[in-house]
């Protein structure tokens, strides 16, 4: 039930009646199931493959890695306009270079490059100067 | 189990709009397991045979998957899936009772009758919601049994959200003066 707009109500055993009475029987078949599913890979299968998007994002996390060994002797701080991406992202209870990749990989473009570079030079930041957690 | 059941419906659509072809096809199967029961009751509410309720069910996530690219534009949700599949399967629903009276014999379909659920078998529910008009028994349904909010309501119905609150108001009077649940209003 929506909380703001409460306004009017029937009793809790009547609304519970009136679910039951609504539930239909099992009428959807595997083959109803199937039906959808083909549909689907139809639809889907101009799209390119997950594995060839999961590449690109290794290699680019790859590159950023490099770069980040580079240049990190030469610079006394990260960034740090933007603690917030810098997270757990895959709940593995440290913050490593999977989180950049998981990250890289559920954003769908709402996270810029930029900022996965920024992600990682800092997971290597971390880990070089034994803190990360 | 799919590994996406955690998603949200608007992760599992933008999955599907933007995501390669293993995570579209795979956020798809998700959004169709997860409302597919959902799209069926709402064309059973209609159609009243389990035949034409599957069909309107196809009808509905083809629909649905045809806004993906290729070769759709796209899918923003802006309100509830729940919303949009309502409003698609009750005009797929809509729809295939028109064709099916064009193509039989019994005569037009009164219009009036297909603008809220007709309820055109004897089930359980058509005896609770006896005594109420079409439109009484739709959003009767869609607040308390489909959940929705008063502002999707109005979505759906496509009126104002002081029109929603009126005409539920009026649906709850009438409600508990009918015969079939008025035991429900004096416990």
């Amino acid at each position: 039930m929506h909380e703001e707009d409460n306004l009017e109500g029937l009793p809790d055993e009547l609304v519970a009646e009136l679910e039951k009475a609504d539930k239909p029987g099992a009428l959807i078949t595997a083959r109803v199931d199937r039906s959808i599913a083909n549909l689907a890979r139809e639809q889907f299968a101009a799209r390119p493959e997950r594995r060839r998007r999961v590449a690109r994002a290794w290699y680019a996390v790859a590159a950023t890695v490099v770069l980040a060994v580079l240049v990190l002797p030469f610079s006394n701080r990260l960034g740090t306009d933007d603690d917030a991406l810098y997270a757990d992202v895959d709940n593995s209870g440290q913050i490593d270079i999977a989180d950049v990749l998981t990250l890289a990989r559920r954003s769908n473009g709402k996270v810029s490059q930029a900022e996965l570079d920024a992600f990682a030079m800092r997971v290597v930041a971390l880990a070089n100067s034994g803190d990360a957690s | 189990m799919s590994r996406l059941n955690h998603n949200s419906d608007a992760e599992l659509v933008d999955l599907c709009n933007t995501g390669g072809r293993d995570d579209a096809i795979a956020a798809f199967e998700t959004l169709y397991a997860r409302h597919k029961d959902y799209v069926i009751r709402v064309a059973l509410r209609y159609v009243g045979d389990a035949d034409r309720a599957l069909d309107v069910l196809q009808d509905t996530f083809s629909y649905l998957l045809g806004k993906f690219p290729p070769p759709g534009d796209g899918l923003r949700l802006d309100a509830r899936l729940r919303t949009l599949l309502y409003v698609v399967a009750k005009n797929n629903a809509i729809s295939l009772l028109r064709k099916g009276s064009k193509a039989g014999s019994s005569g037009d379909i009164d219009p009036d009758e297909l603008a809220a659920p007709g309820y055109r078998d004897s089930s359980d529910l058509v005896a609770l919601l006896r005594g109420l008009t079409p439109g009484q028994r739709e959003i009767i349904t869609l607040r308390f049994i489909d959940d929705h909010s008063l502002q999707a309501i109005g979505e759906i119905l496509d009126i104002p959200l002081g029109t929603v609150k009126s005409r539920l108001h009026k649906a709850v009077e009438a409600m508990r003066k009918l015969p079939s649940v008025k035991d429900f209003f004096e416990k």
